[in-house]
Order: structure tokens, then sequence, then C-alpha cells
């Protein structure tokens, strides 16, 4: 890889000991995919905004960074925060919360807390080169918005705020932008999350096309999020929806050479028919915006859940509609509202302690979770 | 012995008895789990979806198509590599960067890297059998048989 001059005076440790560390993580992960130089980024996400307790190096890493004086070259927000002390295990899981964010705030976070960075908080346009981590995110800010990102894991996405680099390889690149497999979809009940699990782990890396359908930019995010868990998909093209498929021969270059078809049927195998046993309702993986939170409440106003339920919102989000009256009666209706993550704060708890989501992402990753369409949790809850 | 050639993708010597699996790995939802953080702390997938359910994977060869799922990915190859509880290596189809990642983050700030070697061609996953000792000689690409 060929390196500017201030690029190689960051390695030789110029800026400090952690600063030329994370310039050589840098140059390793360019390396690794034939990356022939570091360019700038608009800007960073980063997801490690866990402080977990049984985990050491990472931490270790970022206050090194944090104590020699390290800055983000750019504009950088950070991923959910775990969530309530809902039990002492948590408690203990999570100890290293506070010292974890006093580290990201001297470094110069923008202390938004949320997965979903993209509608307000860090909003990249049509072709900027960024360098984010979080798969639903990276994943949006690539298909929906057409920015450019790989796949970054924790810590490199630190490397790439504290340095404003990131190797160019991968999908920063036009030619791995390209579709590779048309997705047909033959569906009368469209259900976004379950159709993106199925095409994440039918497609697994590849650049999946759908046919054209007016996805609303929520259903692009619940969709991709579960996308991203059940595979590793990166980008994903909607015909006539999102920026870099306006029709299907320019997202192809061509015809494609893969067509698979995902059918009415292939979403409703996803719903859980076990629905007795649930104890939880959660939506908001990736978290809500205030519209979802609004459509939902109306659902649940003059009613009283038969069930906990937990809606998960972006913390700015939830801000707005906590002004709203939809907000008061989907309290009285016994929906507790939250602006964390669900996923860190439910790992642990009792066997019999079977969720019930509408989220495919939260269904892959959260252990005794069941997957069902909105209504099927609607139901769930005694209010549909 | 038979040999193989891939490609480098993370340097370093490693051999082990070869963990193998058709499924592709999603390392946190394999490890963030109870088993693998208190006390004991293996490297144990516990993926419900995983056909590696309950295996540990500590001084393995790791042998599996590519790494899906979260950017957590990079946290937990880390800190596994840290403790000194990592594969020996890992032989994939198609490197993603999340794998190349957490292989790379190790080697630099620890000093303790897990090779890692990309192989596409359907000889040698056609070959290898769980339990088989394989060498694998991140620099050159070398994976041998014994």
């Amino acid at each position: 890889m060929k390196l500017e001059q201030e690029h190689e005076n960051v390695l030789r440790g110029e800026d400090g000991e952690a600063m030329a560390l994370a310039m050589k993580t840098l140059v390793a992960y360019g390396e690794a995919f034939g990356a022939k130089r570091l360019v700038p980024i608009k800007s960073a996400h980063l997801t490690g905004s866990f402080g977990i307790s049984p985990f050491s190096a990472y931490y270790q890493i970022l206050g090194r960074l944090a104590d020699e004086g390290a800055k983000f070259k750019v504009p950088t927000t950070l991923n959910p925060r775990p969530g309530r002390d809902l039990n002492i295990i948590n408690r203990l899981i999570f100890g290293r919360q506070k010292r974890l964010e006093s580290c990201y705030s001297a470094l110069g976070i923008t202390p938004n807390y949320s997965c979903v960075c993209y509608f307000n908080a860090n909003v990249p346009a049509l072709g900027d080169r960024i360098a984010w981590a979080e798969s639903s995110a990276v994943q949006y800010a690539n298909s929906a918005l057409g920015a450019r990102t790989n796949r970054n894991s924790i810590l490199i996405d630190v490397c790439g705020a504290v340095t404003g680099l990131t190797p160019e390889f991968g999908y920063l690149l036009d030619e791995n932008r390209r579709g590779r497999v048309l997705v047909r979809i033959k569906i009368d009940r469209m259900d976004p999350p379950a159709l993106g699990y199925i095409i994440g782990k039918t497609v697994v890396d590849r650049v999946p096309v759908i046919e054209h359908y007016p996805f609303s930019r929520e259903e692009l995010k619940n969709m991709g999020g579960a996308m991203a868990a059940s595979g590793g998909v990166a980008l994903f093209h909607v015909e006539g929806v999102t920026p870099e498929a306006p029709d299907m021969k320019t997202v192809f270059d061509g015809s494609p050479k893969e067509t698979i078809t995902i059918t009415q049927a292939d979403l409703d195998a996803m719903r859980s028919k076990n629905t007795e046993k649930i104890r939880h309702v959660i939506f908001g993986c990736p978290q809500m915006t205030a519209d979802e939170a609004a459509a939902l409440a109306e659902r649940f106003a003059g009613k009283k859940t038969a069930l906990p339920v937990w809606f998960c919102m972006i913390p700015d989000e939830m801000k707005q509609f906590e002004q709203t009256g939809l907000f008061r009666k989907a309290r009285e209706a016994g929906v507790q509202v939250y602006d964390h993550c669900p996923l860190a704060s439910l790992p642990v708890r009792k066997k019999s302690h079977t969720v019930l989501t509408n989220s495919g992402k939260l269904y892959y990753y959260l252990e005794n979770t069941e997957y069902g369409a909105t209504d099927d949790c609607l139901r769930a809850c005694g209010v549909l | 012995m038979a040999e193989y050639f891939g490609k480098r993708i993370v340097g370093g010597r490693g051999e082990g008895p070869a963990i193998v699996t058709r499924m592709p790995v999603n390392f946190t939802a394999a490890f963030t789990k109870i088993q693998n953080i208190f006390p004991g702390r293996r490297a144990e997938i516990r993926d419900r979806h995983h056909d590696l359910f309950g295996k540990n994977i500590q001084g393995s060869v790791l042998v599996f198509p590519t790494c899906i799922g979260s950017t957590h990915s990079g946290l937990v190859l880390l800190e596994i590599s840290y403790r000194k509880v990592a594969p020996a290596a890992m032989i994939v189809r198609a490197a993603d960067s999340l794998l190349a990642s957490g292989a790379i983050l190790g080697q630099v700030w620890y000093g303790r890297g897990i090779p890692l070697i990309e192989y596409h061609n359907d000889d040698f996953y056609d070959s290898v059998r769980p339990g088989d000792f394989i060498q694998i000689d991140g620099d050159s690409g070398k994976i041998s048989i014994l």
C-alpha cells in the first residue's frame, strides 16, 4: 500500500504509540484486501457502545487512545446504551459502561446513542466515503443512501475515526456495488424483516436486488437489520427505490446471473407457532422512529396489554414521541418505552421468559426468541 | 499428506485438529453468551442456529465458508486472541472484512493474531474431515493435512 508522508509520520509514532497502532491496523486491514491506498472519510459510526465487563482488550485499547489525547477527526456517532439495570447480572455485565462513555466523550463522540444514526445524527450523502461499523447502519448507509462503506469491525471503526481514513477496497469501489442476485417477490402481505431475514440467509454476502416494492425508510431499516444478521449483506438494492438502482439494467450491469423467488409461504414460515408460551413482546431493533412508535401506539390506544411490551426507540425520536398524546395512550395501555438496546439487556433471563418480536435482527441474536409479524405481536399482547 | 496453497490474509503459523462446518459463522451470536463470558471462558460456539453449537474451537484449525452478522465479530476475535483461547488458525472460503479484522486486531495490538488463509476450491473442502491434523503457514498460504 502506498502511504502519504503524513500517514507515514503517524505510523512512525509522531502522534503517539496508540495512534501509530491505529494507523498500522488500517494498513494491515487494507493489505489483507489488496487496497492500494488510504482515503479520507466524511464520518464514522461506532458499534462498541456496551461496556461489557468480561471483555477487556477493546476497552484497554480505547483507554490508551483516550489517555494519549487522540481525537476523532470526523463526525463520529455511537450505538445504543445497553439498557436499564434490569437485574443484578446485567449490572455486573455492563460494569464498564461509565468508564467507556467517559473515554468516548474524551475522544469527541456525538452522543446520539443509537444504531439508527442515519436519519438525523449522521446522514451521509450519495457517494460519500465513510467508515462505519454496526451491520444494520452499514447496510442502510450503503443501500438506502448510496454512501460507501465496508462492514467495518469494532475497533477498525475507531481506527478510522481517529485517523479520518479508511483503506480503499470492497464497497468503496464501483465494481463491487453492482447487483449479483435478483430477488423476485410473490408476496400479498409484505413483512420486511421476514423478507430481509430470508434474503440474508439465502444470499449470505452477495448483493441482492429486490424487485420494485415501495418500502418506507423504516421498512428499509428493519429489512436491512435482519439481512445483516442472518447473512453478511453490506449492500442491497431495491428496483426504483434505492439510489443506485434506478432500473434493473443499470444495477445489474446487464442481466442477473442468478435469481431467487421468495413467496408468501416463505414469509409465513418465519412466524411463531408457539405464541402461548410468549412472556414478553419487543418492538424496536433497530430502534424505532417517532413515526413507527406512533403507528404502533394507535393499535394499543384505549386497550390494556396482556403481556409486558417494550418500545425501544432512537433517543432523540423518543423525546419527540414523549410530547404526543399517543405516548400517553401507549403508557396507559401498559407499554414501556425505552431508548436503549433490547438485545443487550435481555440475554440473561429465566428460561421460561420467551420473547416475541417483529425484529428479524433481535430474533437472530437473542436466545429463546420467536419471530412474529407485527399483527402476531399485537395479538400476543391481546390488543388485536 | 495433502498440500494446498491458498491466499494469505493474515500471516503466521498454526496447527491443530480441524473443526469443519459448511455453515457461515456469526462470531457475535456464537460468543456473547454466558458460557463464554463467565469464569472458565471457553471459546465455545453458542449460536443455536449453528451446527457447531457447543463446540470449543480453542486451539483448532477452524474451517468454514465465511463470517456473517454483527460488526462485534472483531470484539470477540480480539478478545479470544488476547485471552489465548483463539483457534490456532482459520481457513475460509471467502474472507470478509470482519473476519480479517478480527484476526488482524490481536496481531497489531497484542502480537497475537490468528493466521488466516482464504482457499476457494472444492478439493480441500471435499477432502478435509473433522479431527484431521492441519498445519498452516499463513505467510505462504500453505495448508497441509497431515
